[in-house]
């Protein structure tokens, strides 16, 4: 019986088949997480004082991050980056500090290759499928994976999308991504793997395929995963990792469902608050006022996003009093914006420019207060999630954050085109 | 054991793809401080919520609940309420992880919404996997809980869970 990238995946792992609804321990390739209080703080001390666990087999496995009140605001917040320091040193974890945002970070210094299985706490480690890897959020049971390098898994079924076409000017895989909601809706892959493929995946570059993957939490997924093609390849290669195989489902694998996206009908959408579960389209909000906006975190905040912005700022320049927020999820990211221009051209057309990290995604930077309104490519959108409770988030993609940072209120990018 | 499931519904939170972090606030979801946790825990919903429960009552939800991004500290403010579970239609694959993972019984149960209003009294029998609501002759089927789920709240939490299972083996006692 044909398998899916999944259900290969986990069959490679566990080195036998493996169907989906299997309950089986499974070592993972690699074993990652950030710091954030409650979480790296925590597991260090279940690993030295309650489990009494004083070194791991494969220190390698290991990888940590510090991205997360980073730079540290508080001398608490230092504490818990120190906690991760002194875990990291202890056991012989690879530790990146301050290198931006750890599910991107990954994959840029070439721990991702396709057909792994890799751990996180954090479900939005399923940005890492892009490469055809499956990152797995497992929540507390990171202990389990600290002290055992196991972690016990029910195997999912797939939810198959197959693309095809090409998208329009102005449109994103955010609103790709959104719209699928709208299609399938927000628990149409609980439980599953969401699985890209198909005709219109040749289209969108790597940086359009991330936040597909990335998001996938939002449709009750549990991880996704892409085919393989020659942009990851290219991807891959430039990261310097050289000998992988290439990821594709056979041709009679079995899925829980299977959805069709034809790119070309795609059109820009917003996820109003207060749930990414709601996702209207642009015109139902178009010309509401708004006060900052925010072009970052690890859904986005790439080089193709903040090209797209700028097809809109360049030559313009953001409203007055209007914040925007232009947020690299890397400093190699960083770094290239500069060597590209683009960073020059961003400030020059009003945007604040700033250093990686998650912040901004949390509102523990450029935090809103009560009755503000902003649009954000963060992930989540319910009220708090940056600032005051009573303040709205509309997430959008980076070209109507763009627009809408220009006159000030929710605008189809297309229109300035 | 197996923890009881009797107690009272002490909040029915019917909309599908509830964000348990609204329980505490979002702005809580890094406090640690279980005080202050019991203090802001549905403040946003019903500020008596803390006199009017007693242990081992249960919250209901409603479709895919635990959706977005399900941070810890709701689920410990509500145990440390005296919740000793969560009854809902189905839950968010991430929620379901970590709160079972925290040995926090959660049990799907198809049905619940139409079935139950705030303050019924609901016991759960966990062999059969059968909710059935106190003065009501029907009761509900609810989905298979995994064997690990089970063994979890037998032991009451992870670190117990592994300490039990032979499975932390010292890196020196590894063949190969
Ligand atoms: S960018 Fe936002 S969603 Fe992504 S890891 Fe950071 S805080 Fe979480």
């Amino acid at each position: 019986m044909g398998q899916t990238i999944a259900e290969k995946i986990l069959s490679r792992v566990a080195a036998e088949t493996v169907r989906p609804g299997d309950e089986k321990l499974f070592q993972p390739d690699l074993i990652t997480a950030y710091d954030y209080p409650g979480y790296v703080d925590r597991y260090a001390k279940q690993m030295s004082e309650e489990l009494k666990i004083d070194r791991v087999r494969n220190p390698e496995k290991f990888v940590l991050f510090i991205d997360h009140l980073y730079p540290a605001g508080t001398p608490k917040a230092q504490e818990i980056h120190a906690i991760t320091r002194e875990f990291a040193k202890r056991y012989g974890f690879k530790l990146y500090e301050g290198h931006g945002i750890g599910h991107q970070v990954i994959s840029e210094k070439g721990y991702i290759k396709p057909g792994m299985l890799v751990i996180h706490f954090d479900g939005h480690i399923s940005t890492i499928g892009a490469l055809g890897a499956i990152g797995i959020g497992i929540r507390n049971s990171m202990i389990e994976a600290f002290a055992t390098e196991e972690v016990a898994l029910v195997a999912p079924a797939s939810v198959r999308i197959e693309l095809k076409g090409k998208l329009a000017r102005g449109v994103t895989t955010r609103d790709v991504f959104h719209t699928i909601v709208k299609r399938i809706g927000p628990a149409g892959a609980r439980q599953c793997v969401i699985e890209y493929g198909g005709p219109g995946l040749a289209n969108l570059e790597m940086d359009e395929r991330f936040p597909l993957c990335n998001l996938a939490m939002f449709l009750g997924g549990i991880t996704a995963v892409m085919e393989t093609d020659e942009k990851t390849d290219d991807f891959l290669k430039s990261v310097g990792v050289s000998e992988f195989t290439e990821m594709r489902p056979d041709r009679d694998a079995k899925y829980a469902n299977t959805v069709t996206i034809d790119l070309d009908d795609v059109e820009p959408v917003l996820v109003a608050p207060p749930s990414p579960a709601n996702t209207i389209p642009i015109s139902e909000a178009a010309g509401l006022r708004i006060d900052s906006g925010y072009i970052g975190s690890c859904a986005s905040g790439r080089i193709k996003d903040f090209q797209q912005a700028l097809e809109i700022l360049d030559g313009r320049h953001v409203a007055e009093g209007f914040r925007l927020n232009a947020v690299p999820t890397t400093a190699e990211i960083q770094a290239r914006m500069g060597e590209m221009g683009l960073t020059s051209r961003l400030i020059n057309a009003g945007a604040l420019v700033q250093t990686p990290t998650c912040d901004f995604c949390i509102g523990q930077l450029g935090a809103l207060t009560d009755n503000e309104r902003s649009v954000s490519t963060g992930t989540l959108n319910i009220p708090g999630r940056m600032g005051s409770k009573i303040a709205e988030i509309y997430t959008a993609s980076p070209y109507t954050i763009a627009a809408t940072a220009v006159t000030g209120r929710i605008t189809d990018p297309r229109t300035l085109f | 054991m197996l923890p009881k499931i009797s107690g009272r519904v002490a909040w029915i939170f019917d909309q599908p793809n509830f964000d348990i972090d609204l329980i505490v606030g979002v702005e809580n979801i890094g406090t640690q401080d279980i005080e202050t946790l019991k203090f802001v825990c549905m403040a946003d919903y019903d500020p008596d919520f803390a006199e009017s429960v007693q242990p081992g009552d249960l919250i209901v939800g409603g479709e895919n609940f635990g959706y977005g991004h399900p941070h810890f500290p709701a689920c410990r403010a509500l145990r440390a309420l005296g919740i000793a579970g969560i009854v809902a239609e189905s839950f968010s694959p991430g929620f379901y992880r970590g709160e079972s993972t925290n040995a926090f019984p959660l049990i799907e149960c198809p049905g619940i919404l139409d079935n139950v209003k705030r303050w019924d009294h609901l016991s759960f029998d966990w062999d059969s996997e059968v909710l059935s609501i106190k003065g009501k002759a029907m009761s509900l089927q609810c989905a298979r809980i995994p064997q690990k789920t089970k063994d979890l709240l037998e032991a009451g939490d992870l670190i117990s869970y592994l300490q039990r299972s032979n499975r932390l083996r010292r890196p020196d006692e590894q063949a190969g």
